[in-house]
This record gives C-alpha cells, sequence and structure tokens, in this order.
C-alpha cells in the first residue's frame, strides 16, 4: 500500500470517529440484554463506544481480567532456536578454562557423544551495579543487565529439537497442546483489535516443528499465532488480506457504508441477536486494521536514531516491530531467530554463535533500553533464551553431523540459562546455577513448567486454575507439574 | 525460625505425649481404624488433615501425582508407583516420612521442607498407627462405580412413551411431541412456521451444504405443501454425502498429511479414498452400525472389493506425532471412543479416570487390539490395517510410562459398557469384537451420541452440550426423552441415518421461524427448549460453498485427490475437497473456525474477528466470486438496474428486495457513477471493481449471505 493510500485512508477514518454510535441507539438495535453489552469490548477497543462494563463476549479476544493483579501485561519470547550455548553467554565457567581439552568427571547422555571440556572462546566481564559476567557476545544486553534476571539453573526433559521446543511452548513434549501464547490470548484476549492478539515473527521462513510452536491445539483457531514472515518488508506480505487491491479507499468506505445500511435492515427485521450486530462491526474494525496494521510493520516510521540503536538487519527490524506491537496492545509477540534452527551449532561453534550473536544482540540490547525508555518494561515481559542449551564438552566428530569437526557444543537439557527482564521480574539478578562445568543445574533448578508457572503468575495467572476443559478433563499449560519461582519475581 | 520451629516442635511432642497419657492412643495402633479411639481421631483431624490438606494434597489428591493419593488411610497403605506410603507404627518405615524429612529424594513437599513441628506431628500419628476417622475408607474407584450405575449415559435405551399434551395440533412427529411437552410445563408455545423459501434455504445449506437449486426453489414456491418431496429431493442429491461427511470427517481429525516429521514425506496421497468412502457411505444410507464396523474392522469383513478397505482410513489418518507408536495408538483409541462413545477412554492412560468408570487397565486392553493390528508394509491404495501375525498382549503401563510395565490385561471391550459380560476377545486383534461391541444395539452410548451430532447439526445446539464427552461431569440433555426417542428410533429403522435425517427435516420443530419472541426469551434466553430455530452462520465450508455456488462458478464434482485450494488459479470445486495439511493449515481455515485436524474436534466454535471481514472485502477469491456474479446479471439482464438487484435478490436470498433495499441499491449505484465510474479502459486498473461489481459484493458480505433463519 502507498504512502498516498494510507494517508487517505486515515483521513476517511479520522472523519469517521466524528460519528462515534450512540450506545444507547445501539442496545435497542441489539434488543437490549446482556448480549448487546457483549460487543462493548469490541466497540470501545475499536474507539467507537466509551468504556463500560464489559460482559463475556462474542469476540474471544476481547480484554479480559486474570485471577489477580497482573505485574506484566504483555510479552516478548526471544526465542534463539537451535539452543545458544550457556557457557559461551550467560553462564560463565573457568573451570572449563581450566581442564580445556581435558575429560571432565562428569558427562551426561545428550543427542550425541562429546568428548572433553572446551574452553568458551569468548571473554567475559561483569557489567552493572549487579556485576553480573556476561560474555562479549552479548555486550549490548548486558549494559541493560540491572534489569535482567538471569535464570542459570534451567533444566528440561529431552536433548532433542523436536519435543524441547514442543515443551518450551506449548509445555508438553509429544501431545497436541496450546501454545503459551494461545494460552495468554485465550486467558486475557489482547488489547487492540486491530492487531492479532498473538504474532509469532521470523524471518525466511519456519523454525522447525513449524506451526505448531505456535499451535492453539484444543482452544478456538483464533488463539492460535498470526505468523508473520519478517523477511519481507512489505505489509501485503506480511498479514494476508491486509491490503485492498480492487477498490480505493473511499470506493471501499462507501461500500462498507453500503455493506451496513442492508445490515441494519436486516437486523432489525431479526432482534435480539447480538452476533449479527458483532459481525456488522467486524467490518468496521477490518477496515480500521487495514491503516493500523500497516502502520505498526512499518519501522520505517521510526526517527532516525531509533533505527540505529537497533542497527541494521532482518534480526533489527523484527525485534522493533515487537516493540511497535506491544506498545500498540499486542499481547503475546514470539520474535525467532530465523528458519531452522540457527542457533544449533554442532561445530564451528566460535564463528557460529559470534556471527548469530551480532545479528541480534545490539537490537535486544536497544529493545530492553527503548521499552525502559518508554516506560514500557515495567509492563512488558522480555524473555530470552533457547529450547535448551549446548554441552560444556566438545562434540565428537561424526559424518553427517557436524562435518567431521571438533569445534562445536551438542545439545544440553540438563542445564542451561535463560533471562527474562521487565514485567514484574526482578533485576540485576542471577538465580540458580549449574555445576561448575555448565552440565547440569544443581542449585535452585527450574523446570521448564516452572517457567512457564512464573510466566503465567507474572501476567496475573494462577497456573493450576488457568483451566480449560476439554475432552473431559481440565487442561493447563503446566499440565500437573510448575512452580511459580516466587524468588525471581520483584 | 530455628528457635521457633523448635519450639512448636516441642509443642506438638508435648501435646502427643499428654494424650499418650490419656493410655488410648497406645490402644489405638493395633486396631483398625475403624475402631480408633476418639482421641487419635481428634488428633488426626486437628493437626494432620489440615497438614495433608495444606502441603499435600494439592498434588497427591485427585490428581495422583506418581500415582499416589493421600486422601485416605487405604490410599496411603496402597501408595503410589514407588509403594506404600505408610507402615502404620513405623515412621522410619514409611516413605512419607522419609519424603518430608528432606534427606533423600524424593523430598516432599517439593517448594521447601515442612516445619519440624510438622514433621515430628506426621511422624507421631504414623507412629501411633496412622489413626483415621471410619466411614472414609471407600475407595474412590468403588465410589465412582456407584454414581456411574446411575448415569444417564450408562442406562439401556428404552423407547420412553410419548407425552401428553394440550396442544395435540401442533406435532408433525413425535419429535414435536416431546419438544412441546417441554415448552407447555413452562407456559411457552412453539413459533409459527417459517416462510417456505426461508425453510428451503435453511434445509438445502443444513442438507447440502449448499444453497437450494433454482428448480428446487420453483418446486417449493409452487407447493410449499409438499415438504416431504423437497426433503426426499435434498435427502437424494449426491452433495448430502458430501456436507455429512465433513461433518464425520471432523469427528474422524481427517487430514491429507501425517503432521511434523522432520524428513519424511508428509503426505498421505491415499487418504481421500476414505474421504470418498464416507461420502458414498452416507449417499447410499450405509447403515451406521455398519458404517462403524466396517471403518473399524474392514479387512476382517468379507469383502466384494478391495476398496472397501478405504473404511479404514478412521483409524489410519491420524497424525503420526514423529511416529511414536504409544501416541499414534493413543490418538486412535482417542477417535474410536470419543468419536463413537463421547467416552474419554484416554484419560485413562496414566491413572484410572478421575471421574468416569474408566480404569486403566481398560485403556491398555484397547491398546493392545490397536497395537495388533498393523498397517501392510507395502504401499497400497488403501490405509488399511491387519491382524498382526501374534496378537500382544498388553500390559498396563504404570503411569503411561512404557518402560514399567505392570499388570497383563487381555484384550477385550469396556468394563463400564460390557459389565459382567466382558470377556477377552479370541484370537486376532480383536478389532472386529471391538467393532461389533461398539455398533452394538445393546452399546448404551453409540446410538445416543450419533443422534446427539446430527441433531447438533440441524438445530446449532446439541442435545447432550458436550457431544463427545457423556461421561459423570458432562450436563445431562436438556430433552433426556427425546435423545432416548431418537436413539432407538435410529436402531428400530436399521441404523437408516436417512430415516433420522428425514424424521428431523419433516419435524414442525426444525420448520419453525427464528425470529425473536421476547415473552419467550424472558423465560429460556437460550432457547435450549426450542421455542424458536436457532439462527445458523455459514461455517467455512458453507461460506466456500455458497459463494462458489452463487456466481456459477462451482465445479460440482463427486471425489478425487485433494486440490489445494488458496492456490492461483482458484480451485472451483467444493471445500471438502481442500488439501487438508495438518502441520501448515492455511490461515483462512482457521480464520474461519475450521476444525482443528490435530485430533478429534467435537464441534466448531464460532467466533467473529475482523480477520474474517479482511478475507471476505479483500482476498482475491471473493472479489472473483463477486465479478463473475455481477458480470452474469449483467449479461442476463442488460442494464436496468431494478432488474438486476432483483435478479440478484432472487438469486441469493429467493426473494425480490423490499423498497427500502431496492432504494439503497439505486441510490449506491447512482452515486458511485458520478463520484467513481470505472475510468476509461486506457487508464484504468483492470484490478478495480466498477460501481456494480461493489455492490454486488457488498450484498455477498451482507450478513443475510452469512446467516440461515
Amino acid at each position: 500500500m502507498s504512502i498516498e493510500l494510507r494517508t487517505r485512508l486515515k483521513s476517511i477514518l479520522a472523519e469517521r470517529m466524528h460519528a462515534k454510535l450512540d450506545r444507547r441507539a445501539l442496545l435497542a438495535r441489539t434488543g437490549m440484554g446482556m448480549g448487546a453489552l457483549a460487543l462493548a469490548p469490541l466497540l470501545e477497543a475499536a474507539g467507537l463506544l466509551a468504556p463500560q462494563a464489559r460482559a463475556d463476549t462474542l469476540d474471544p479476544l476481547a480484554p479480559k481480567a486474570p485471577h489477580f493483579r497482573p505485574r506484566a501485561r504483555s510479552v516478548i519470547h526471544l526465542f534463539m532456536n537451535g539452543g545458544p550455548s550457556h557457557v559461551d553467554t550467560f553462564d560463565p565457567k573457568p573451570e572449563l578454562t581450566k581442564r580445556h581439552s581435558q575429560e571432565l568427571p562428569i558427562n551426561l547422555p545428550t543427542e550425541r557423544k562429546t568428548g572433553a571440556a572446551l574452553a568458551s572462546p569468548y571473554k567475559f566481564q561483569k557489567y552493572g551495579q549487579s556485576g553480573i559476567e556476561v560474555s562479549e557476545l552479548f555486550s549490548h544486553v548486558a549494559e541493560s543487565i540491572d534489569d535482567v534476571c538471569v535464570i542459570r539453573g534451567m533444566h528440561g526433559d529431552s536433548a532433542n529439537h523436536e519435543p524441547s521446543l514442543m515443551l518450551m511452548n506449548c509445555g508438553e513434549a509429544r501431545l497436541i497442546r496450546p501454545s503459551m501464547g494461545s494460552w495468554i490470548t485465550y486467558g486475557l484476549g489482547t488489547e487492540n483489535q486491530n492487531l492479532p492478539g498473538f504474532v509469532a515473527m521470523c524471518p525466511d521462513g519456519y523454525p522447525i516443528q513449524e506451526s505448531q510452536n505456535w499451535q492453539a491445539g484444543f482452544l478456538p483457531g483464533v488463539h492460535q499465532g498470526t505468523y508473520i514472515n519478517t523477511q519481507f518488508k512489505e505489509i501485503d506480505r506480511l498479514i494476508e488480506h491486509i491490503d485492498n487491491k480492487f477498490s480505493s479507499p473511499e470506493a471501499q468506505r462507501r461500500q462498507l457504508d453500503l455493506l451496513r445500511s442492508l445490515n441494519e435492515l436486516h437486523h432489525d427485521a431479526r432482534p435480539a441477536d447480538p452476533r449479527l450486530e458483532s459481525r456488522i462491526q467486524s467490518f468496521e474494525l477490518a477496515y480500521r486494521m487495514q491503516a493500523e496494521a500497516a502502520e505498526a510493520f512499518d519501522v520505517s516510521r521510526e526517527p532516525a536514531h531509533v533505527l540505529e540503536m537497533y542497527g541494521p538487519g532482518k534480526q533489527a527490524r523484527q525485534i522493533l516491530i515487537a516493540r511497535r506491537l506491544i506498545e500498540r496492545g499486542v499481547r503475546f509477540v514470539q520474535v525467532w531467530h530465523g528458519q531452522g534452527q540457527p542457533w544449533d551449532s554442532h561445530d564451528d561453534i566460535e564463528i557460529n554463535h559470534r556471527k548469530l550473536a551480532g545479528q541480534c544482540d545490539q537490537a535486544i540490547g536497544a529493545l530492553l533500553k527503548d521499552l525502559k525508555a518508554r516506560g514500557l518494561l515495567d509492563e512488558t515481559l522480555v524473555v530470552w533464551g533457547g529450547e535448551f542449551g549446548r554441552t560444556p564438552t566438545v562434540e565428537l566428530p561424526k559424518k553427517g553431523s557436524n562435518a567431521g569437526k571438533i569445534n562445536g557444543r551438542d545439545h544440553n537439557h540438563h542445564g542451561f540459562t535463560m533471562w527474562m527482564a521487565g514485567g514484574g521480574v526482578r533485576g540485576g539478578t542471577v538465580h540458580g546455577a549449574t555445576d561448575e562445568f555448565g552440565f547440569q543445574a544443581v542449585e535452585n533448578r527450574v523446570h521448564v513448567h516452572d517457567l512457564h508457572a512464573t510466566i503465567l503468575h507474572l501476567l496475573g495467572f494462577d497456573h493450576e486454575r488457568f483451566t480449560y476443559r476439554y475432552a473431559g478433563r481440565d487442561f493447563r499449560l503446566t499440565d500437573v507439574h510448575g512452580r511459580v519461582i516466587k524468588e525471581i519475581v520483584s | 525460625m530455628n528457635s521457633l520451629s523448635n519450639r512448636l516442635s516441642f509443642l506438638a511432642r508435648l501435646m502427643v505425649i499428654g494424650l499418650l497419657a490419656a493410655g488410648a492412643l497406645e490402644q489405638a495402633r493395633a486396631q483398625a481404624p475403624a475402631t480408633a479411639a476418639p482421641q487419635a481421631i481428634e488428633f488426626f483431624e486437628r493437626h494432620v488433615r489440615p497438614l495433608l490438606a495444606e502441603h499435600c494434597l494439592a498434588c497427591h489428591g485427585e490428581k495422583q501425582k506418581g500415582g499416589l493419593r493421600l486422601d485416605s488411610r487405604a490410599a496411603m497403605l496402597t501408595g503410589g508407583d514407588s509403594g506404600s506410603a505408610i507402615v502404620p507404627g513405623q515412621p522410619s518405615e514409611s516413605r512419607l516420612i522419609q519424603a518430608v524429612e528432606y534427606h533423600d529424594e524424593p523430598k516432599m513437599p517439593p517448594d521447601g521442607r515442612l516445619p519440624d513441628a510438622a514433621v515430628a506431628t506426621l511422624t507421631e500419628w504414623i507412629r501411633l498407627g496412622a489413626p483415621w476417622p471410619a466411614g472414609e475408607e471407600k475407595a474412590p474407584a468403588a465410589a465412582r462405580g456407584d454414581a456411574a450405575k446411575d448415569h444417564w449415559a450408562f442406562q439401556p435405551i428404552r423407547k420412553p412413551a410419548l407425552p401428553e399434551l394440550k396442544d395435540r395440533a401442533w406435532p408433525a412427529n413425535p419429535i414435536d411431541t416431546f419438544i412441546l411437552a417441554e415448552l407447555e410445563a413452562r407456559g411457552l408455545a412453539p413459533s409459527a412456521a417459517a416462510e417456505p423459501r426461508v425453510q428451503l434455504r435453511r434445509a438445502s445449506f443444513d442438507v447440502m451444504g449448499l444453497p437450494p437449486s433454482p428448480e428446487l426453489q420453483a418446486l417449493a414456491t409452487a407447493a410449499p405443501q409438499n415438504w416431504s418431496a423437497i426433503v426426499e429431493n435434498l435427502l437424494a442429491s449426491p452433495h448430502f454425502g458430501e456436507r455429512w461427511a465433513r461433518h464425520w470427517l471432523d469427528v474422524a481429525r481427517y487430514a491429507d498429511t501425517k503432521g511434523y516429521l522432520f524428513t519424511q514425506d508428509r503426505s498421505y496421497p491415499n487418504a481421500y479414498r476414505y474421504r470418498d468412502w464416507v461420502v458414498q457411505a452416507f449417499n447410499s444410507d450405509m447403515p451406521y452400525d455398519e458404517f462403524l464396523v466396517r471403518q473399524i474392522a474392514a479387512d476382517r469383513l468379507p469383502r466384494e472389493q478391495v476398496s472397501e478397505l478405504a473404511a479404514m482410513g478412521f483409524l489410519t489418518v491420524g497424525r503420526r506425532f514423529l511416529n511414536n507408536p504409544h501416541d499414534i495408538i493413543d490418538d486412535r483409541i482417542d477417535v474410536l471412543a470419543r468419536g463413537t462413545m463421547a467416552l474419554t477412554v484416554s484419560c485413562a492412560r496414566c491413572h484410572d479416570h478421575k471421574y468416569d468408570p474408566i480404569p486403566t487397565k481398560d485403556y491398555y486392553s484397547l491398546y493392545g487390539v490397536l497395537a495388533s493390528s498393523v498397517e501392510p508394509s507395502e504401499p497400497a491404495e488403501y490405509m488399511t490395517l491387519a491382524d498382526a501375525g501374534q496378537p500382544v498382549v498388553p500390559h498396563v503401563f504404570v503411569r503411561g510410562n512404557p518402560g514399567n510395565h505392570g499388570e497383563a490385561v487381555p484384550r477385550q471391550f469396556l468394563s463400564v459398557i460390557a459389565g459382567e459380560n466382558q470377556q477377552p476377545f479370541g484370537p486376532g486383534s480383536g478389532r472386529l469384537e471391538l467393532a461389533r461391541a461398539i455398533a452394538s444395539p445393546d452399546n448404551p452410548l453409540t446410538a445416543r451420541v450419533i443422534v446427539n451430532r446430527v441433531w447438533m447439526v440441524y438445530f446449532d445446539k446439541p442435545l447432550v452440550a458436550t457431544p463427545s464427552d457423556f461421561g459423570l461431569r458432562s450436563e445431562p440433555p436438556t430433552h433426556p426423552a427425546l435423545l432416548d426417542f431418537l436413539a432407538s428410533y435410529l436402531i428400530e429403522h436399521h441404523w437408516s441415518l436417512k430415516d433420522l435425517h428425514r424424521l428431523i427435516l419433516e419435524s414442525a420443530t426444525y420448520r419453525q421461524s427464528s425470529i425473536d419472541r421476547g415473552e419467550c426469551r424472558q423465560v429460556d434466553a437460550d432457547n435450549r427448549l426450542l421455542w424458536r430455530m436457532n439462527r445458523k452462520r455459514l461455517d467455512f465450508e458453507g461460506l466456500r460453498d455458497a459463494l462458489l455456488a452463487s456466481s456459477g462458478l462451482l465445479d460440482r464434482t463427486l471425489g478425487g485427490p485433494a486440490a489445494e485450494l488458496t492456490k492461483s488459479p482458484t480451485c472451483r470445486r467444493r471445500t471438502l475437497y481442500g488439501l487438508i495439511d495438518r502441520q501448515n493449515l492455511p490461515n483462512v481455515f482457521r480464520t474461519f473456525d475450521f476444525a482443528s485436524p490435530d485430533t478429534h474436534a467435537p464441534m466448531r466454535f464460532t467466533t467473529v474477528v475482523p480477520q474474517q471481514a479482511l478475507y471476505m472485502m479483500n482476498s482475491p477469491f471473493v472479489v472473483e466470486m463477486a465479478r463473475s456474479l455481477a458480470g452474469q446479471l449483467t449479461t442476463a439482464d442488460g442494464a436496468d438496474p431494478i432488474e438486476r438487484v432483483t435478479r440478484l435478490y432472487e438469486r441469493l436470498f429467493a426473494r425480490r428486495p423490499a423498497d427500502g433495499e431496492l432504494q439503497i441499491a439505486l441510490a449506491f449505484l447512482k452515486q458511485e457513477e458520478a463520484v467513481e465510474p470505472l475510468a476509461p479502459a486506457a487508464t484504468s486498473d483492470p484490478n478495480k471493481l466498477s460501481p456494480w461489481e461493489r455492490y454486488v459484493q457488498a450484498v455477498l458480505l451482507s450478513n443475510e449471505f452469512m446467516y440461515v433463519d
């Protein structure tokens, strides 16, 4: 859509806004009663109605209140798919340097065979008031370390990508369950009806396990993450059917006015059916969405200093989009590093991890500072991590898996690091620890279920009471597991 | 903190010692709990039970983590996966005490050690013989058994007598008698019949999933009294099978792909043969019992043609779960049990069903049947199963863990239905016996479940609110007698589904107007009693097929391989034939609440979201439909806008436009011709719609098009 078209669309919208709906007239037409109130959030979100008490709603994405006062309003999940190495990023292990090339007293089974200790090739240094050590790979993130809680005691269930991705996203390794983002939009709705409530961005194609990573499972399909391929910049390639190629904005506006007149005649003869009014409104919302979504995804609207702060490249663009979406009320944004499993450095880890961190560190650092400067960090939970970490030991050469090289690390679910910032998390802290080599979590261990329980807690949910009845059972994101890590809540 | 807990511990001991001094507790230790001394019970109630409730029962109550419950003495003695939790009288031998002492794994509760006083209380309690009040010793399974005995869904189906009515004129058949009896009981009257064209449009979408043909329109208009002929005409259409096959495919979690697999080919190139088999089965009115038996065990039946094996897709078109055999079998158990009997048997994979009388053993009995059924290794045209050479002797997997074998169980039918007649299946996998047990007229669930599913489609609401869960936690039917009448009617009519459809379609209940009546709404706002017809929104298939049919572009070919719906050029086949890629279902399916093909789908959601509107406004598909329709009306009727608008309304809604609608149309067309007519061809963007096309598209977007009165 050209700038000129968008401007025209906006000005038509502005005109429309003068003609706000008279609530009483609306209620009269929908036949009164609670059913009509169901529209309220929908209309309110569109700015067509003054805020009013919200009733249970036809629109599954209307904003809803959680169990208790939330600390975070929205979530940005930066997914380093493939599994970033914790001992090379946020969990320094001097012991590995000391014992480089020596066999360690511990070697746990992972996906493939690993051998001697492999020292991290990167320098670590202390940052901030908290003095938390971070490697040179994430020196930009490290500048905000006093806002970050580094969870070094993470552990999962499997050393394979697929089940670990499913566990991290859906809380269940094999069976079909809704993803965390779906649960959250199911529970909270979303604040901006002109944008999807749950957005999953990944440049160049899907991560492995594909759309299952943001599946709605047995929840209504509208809670499924909306996938955006951020290799593209044009809005019509980012969101399906957002662009109207067949009428001018003015003609479409007049067409929708015609539609509204016809629908009102139809509705007048069929009182007390709030679905009819709801569908009438959905066209108004869609019309607005055309302008708003186009704007939200257009990072060129950012001032030069912001663009500079995030840096060049696809990562910077999609991370900046994430901030623009959160700012506009999107509930859950997942930002995947890239198609496939980019962080899976079975070989050449030094080169590969440096390249990957180089693509995203500056932008993630900028995101933390930018959110803070805008006063959004308090209510936005930023989560960083992969589906697991990597072994402190070197992966042994094997044809077809690591090109016969002896300079990479295998998957490691026994211990790894994730970090969270903002949204009620205690910044400048380290929670839990792996053993002296980084092989397994030994202190204040945090299972993926515990992480989910904690994220839900920060969003205002008791994870044990946040259930959905399906197939005779009350399902939870955390199944029968999960413990809120109170220690990291500020 | 330490000194405080020490003090508490000291107090606990003091108190216990005080009780001991009374001499009663020592006595209690050796006794059965039923005769425990009152002081011991009081100690339990005041100090032990609150501890258990606060710290243990969240995980070891109904939830039974580790297979362990701590909410009865019997359950504690039985223990969990790792054995008995308590040894009365011997705290040091009791796992419960070992766990709370926090010396070794498992340490309980996991989120922090109990205060010393609490540990001391539990220790003393066990030392005293773990006294527990009498009368609470009923095992949970037995409790479930009792409730289950009385549960409506497990009662035999008996044809109920017709109720007495005040108004004997209204009922057209027994459905109406049951509906009217409930209405009269609340002082309500049914609604008048809908206009004939409304009835026809309703029945046409319900039966065929398509708008009525002009021929049927003519028939309905000419002889509205001849409703039976219209019903027969609809039921005889091959589109009937297509429409109802799609409803069954929701049950069967149909897809044309296997789901996520890292490298292997993911397609099920022959899944469509199952889909086509279902269409044919419905069109030929295959009896429902036979329909089920063939889908479960066609390989075990004498066959005239190899193509009959296609029926087995019911079991085999599920997701492949990275080829994990246990999950594949679990999916098949689920589609069998929930799909045909509305039993949530999968809940019993790891422990006895929490609410329904389905022990884990029954799950593994069915597991054994399916584990003894293999897919032929050579590539075949049909996704069939065959009995393995040697049937599997199933073992219970303790807590669902295949590495932890419990007792061996026979391959046999579910105890809740078989009751005392539960007999091990004979040689072979037992699939045929399983199929016959499901499709038996004596099975209390099967007929009730299918009549409820059919009812749900016609009335937009099922009689039992959870169509795939008739268990103890489900809501009872709104009309229990009607449900049983329909179920026995189906069985009496040799399981003819077309007879059931006919009965519903010919009822006065179905033919009612859908217009609201305030006085009834005040009594029954949700219309549970059916004082009017429910207005229905078209589902994704109904919408897309109606757009194709209305614009004259629909390709009515029956059957064949799946076609991609979202690729260009536009696929003009019915939506039923669209490729269902389980892993990457096109967004438009999700946007319009298509059934998730991941697992069995009991019912569709009906959401209203702006993405649906965007699709209607901006998708090339809808625009193409609008253009085609606009073009046909122009060529047929020349330039007179009144004539064109009239033809459009007749075609889409089988009525003439009202004056108001005509005025709106003419005003719009006049305005558009003035403001934004098509520019001369040389400068015009060929993509842009003309005023007339914009008008036609708006009517296709209207609520009247999307909702069926």
